[in-house]
């Protein structure tokens, strides 16, 4: 089991520093008779998959009137637990794939281009993103070809704003570093990542890197979790990774990892949320890649391929670094005159022993012991109750912290725990990811 | 006004509308079992809509609307165009504090009126109920910058940071600030500033707000070697009393990987080894660390 330490040490006691004991007060007992109990609940520790697969099958067909306040997110509802079907490796039948295509591609797509948060609303770029996510995870032809390319491709270029050159969410709508995602998001998967798309996003999410190394929604803002994924791929897809200064957002990335908790914090001295299991969780795969980017002698390059992500043209098809073209870089590695850094120089520099910049076993730990609600779903943190965002956001962690790309994978408890790998820069699984490339043209992003 | 909701038939005003029903097709997925109300509400607002109706009487609707789903950013889009608005708008800030479309809709009013009013103090007022939240620092960044309201911004963030000292959204509205008064940031005000975190980082060491508002005073705009210099010594003095601190050892660290001199690569090495005992979650990445300043110190 993780060590676990618990906060601060220090005697001043204020608002934050209460609410941080009392979550890891509530946290003790599940750790407590875990680690009293450790050889016996270390094998049995399990994944309540058939209850997730009941709970996420039952919104699917119909919710209650709870669910007025999410009548403008139905998309999102749609992903949240199409991708969580798919992570927990639960096939759709054939007339829920065409409800779904149905519902998304033909009431919620705007004649204009862009799909609304239901039938009728205003197209808009976030309910935008959760609509062909969940018609890529659908993967018919029917699904994908409802997309009207065309007309989206024309309604994401009407919300580029000239002035900071982000995204608006929607016409007349907030400026964020969501929109920027979002955008270039749909626009790889769909092979419409034209140059006028991607230009200047990069100057923007630089614009929106904070003195603590994360990322805000603006500049200016506070750095958080949600929006620091969100500028990060937005870099990665532009492929602009050199743009941020990558060990500064590094540092306070590792830092979000709750040393006692085990799951991660969106912001700093912000309490422990299951959510932040992917929007923090999935950055470190990514961080990988603009490392190897940088260090390719310390970091194997074949994080590209598993990322299904070409980096920059500074690298040769393969994914190796190509040294003739180091000096696009701002930071680049200087080699000695005579080294081919192609050559095996491993013995000098020795590659680290493979996974991610975080526990991945305190994650697992956090999530499976303290976040899954026994009749299906997840939540936040104990005392809160499950839903389906953070249902999908927690399993998407889990799956990220379960794959890696050096080593077999690292599945805590049970091995019947493994999820289906998602791709953490796009966040549906590679499967869907690849087909959907290759059914436009494509054959990374 | 009356709590009892009449259906809009019974309304004599909405005689002339034919309401329209929501398009969900023959079997839609993730529908919900709206209530009668909120069913009866929408037909009639999709109805003006689809009107492009602009009166008192949509203004009406589109308040009922956004009562029962203050996240309906098409209503909100619609009540726009229909009049500007401050009073209704206060009083949905102050009931729907985590919505966006509420705080974006207070920015457009006020980009238009130009009338900044009370503004802060409303943002205040919500800061002080909640006071890390997210949406009313952003606004209130957005209202300091657009009517130059910088003046009464640091007492009033030095008040913030005295009731929670680990207040990082003050910390962070700190940091703007201070990059407004001073955009090349003198070394006078980095080392005022560094001073000025120091003094809450010796009421807790272990609040990493203060730790990473010196560090980013001292690293900004390309950095500063006085600056790094205090940084330092405040560094080294704290781990003289408090040996495990990981942040003083951050800090060090990064003090020793920017100067990259033979000892001082050295030097944080062995700093990555504490870490790596004392500060275990993050082992793989100290770990990384060590190796790349090996790498360095082999060159
Ligand atoms: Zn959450």
């Amino acid at each position: 089991m993780h060590h676990r330490k618990g906060v601060d040490g220090d005697d001043f006691s204020t608002d934050t520093l209460r609410d941080q004991i009392k979550t890891e007060k509530s946290i003790t007992q599940y750790y407590y008779v875990y680690r009293q109990k450790q050889p016996d609940l270390f094998r049995s520790l399990s994944l309540l998959r058939q209850q997730h697969i009941s709970y996420c099958l039952k919104g699917l067909n119909g919710l209650s009137s709870s669910f007025d306040c999410l009548d403008a997110s139905r998309p999102w509802l749609c992903y949240w637990i199409l991708h969580s079907l798919d992570l927990l490796g639960h096939e759709l039948d054939e007339d829920l794939k065409s409800r779904v295509t149905d519902f998304l591609g033909r009431r919620c797509q705007n004649e204009n281009g862009g799909f609304g948060g239901g039938p009728g609303q205003l197209p808009h770029l976030a309910p935008t993103y959760a609509s062909v996510l969940s018609l890529c995870i659908i993967n018919t032809t029917d699904s994908l070809n409802i997309i009207n390319r065309d007309k989206l491709r024309s309604f994401i270029i009407s919300l580029k704003d000239p002035k900071s050159k982000g995204y608006r969410m929607h016409k007349d709508g907030e400026v964020d570093v969501r929109g920027a995602y979002t955008a270039l998001a749909v626009a790889s998967l769909l092979n419409i990542d034209d140059e006028q798309v991607t230009s200047g996003v990069d100057e923007y999410v630089q614009s929106c890197q904070t003195f603590e190394g994360g990322i805000g929604s603006f500049h200016g803002n506070e750095a958080h979790g949600g929006y620091a994924f969100c500028g990060l791929a937005a870099l990665m897809l532009c492929k602009k990774t050199e743009k941020i200064d990558i060990d500064a957002l590094s540092h306070w990335a590792v830092r979000r990892q709750m040393s006692y908790e085990g799951g991660f914090q969106g912001r700093t001295n912000k309490l422990v949320d299951a959510c932040y299991s992917f929007w923090m969780g999935s950055m470190f795969p990514l961080i990988h890649a603009c490392l190897a980017c940088r260090d390719p002698e310390l970091i194997n390059p074949e994080i590209f391929g598993f990322l299904q992500w070409t980096p920059p043209n500074h690298y040769s098809a393969s994914g190796r670094y190509d040294p003739s073209k180091q000096v696009t870089f701002t930071q680049a590695v200087h080699f000695e005159e005579e080294s081919d850094p192609n050559d095996d120089n491993e013995d000098q520099y020795p590659e680290l022993d493979g996974g991610w910049y975080f526990d991945e076993t305190a994650l697992q730990e956090y999530l499976l012991l303290c976040c899954q609600s026994a009749t299906g779903g997840l939540f936040d943190k104990p005392g809160k109750s499950r839903d389906y965002y953070h249902t999908c956001y927690s399993l998407s962690g889990l799956s990220v912290s379960q794959h890696q790309y050096e080593k077999p994978s690292s599945v805590l408890g049970n091995e019947s725990n493994l999820l289906r790998r998602t791709n953490p820069i796009i966040n549906i699984t590679v499967d869907k990811v690849e087909s959907t490339l290759k059914h436009f043209g494509k054959s990374t992003l | 006004m009356s709590n009892i909701y009449v259906p809009f038939k019974d309304r004599s005003e909405w005689n002339d509308v034919t309401p329209i029903e929501q398009d969900d097709g023959p079997n839609p997925v993730v529908p919900i079992a709206y209530t009668d109300k909120f069913r009866d509400t929408m037909n009639y607002f999709r109805a003006v809509l689809k009107n492009n109706e602009i009166s008192e009487r949509a203004l009406a609707l589109t308040d009922e609307v956004i009562n029962l789903n203050a996240a309906n950013y098409t209503a909100w889009y619609y009540r726009r165009d229909l009049k500007e608005e401050m009073e209704y708008t206060d009083a949905m800030t102050e009931e729907n504090q985590k919505n966006y479309q509420v705080w974006y809709h207070r920015q457009a009013i006020l980009e238009k009126s130009r009338d900044v009013g009370s503004e802060l103090e409303l943002v205040a007022r919500i800061i002080s109920e909640d006071s890390k939240n997210y949406h009313a620092w952003v606004h209130r960044q957005w209202v300091v910058k657009e009517f130059n309201l910088w003046s009464g911004e640091l007492q009033y963030l030095d008040g913030l940071i005295k009731d929670d000292v680990r207040n990082n959204s003050a910390w962070n509205h700190r940091f703007f600030v201070i990059s407004h008064l001073d955009p090349s940031l003198s070394d006078k005000t980095r080392l005022e500033e560094i001073k000025y975190a120091f003094t809450s980082i010796n009421l807790a060491p272990n609040n990493e707000s203060p730790w990473n508002y010196a560090k980013g005073v001292a690293s900004a705009k390309g950095g500063s070697d006085a600056a790094y210099q205090a940084l330092k010594e405040g560094a080294e003095a704290l781990l003289k009393r408090a040996p495990v601190n990981p942040f003083g050892h951050y800090v060090l660290l990064d003090c020793c990987t920017r100067s990259g001199t033979n000892q001082d690569l050295e030097r944080g090495i062995v700093l990555c080894d504490n870490l790596v005992k004392f500060d275990g979650i993050r082992k793989k990445y100290w770990e990384f660390r060590k190796q790349k300043l090996s790498k360095d110190l082999a060159h």
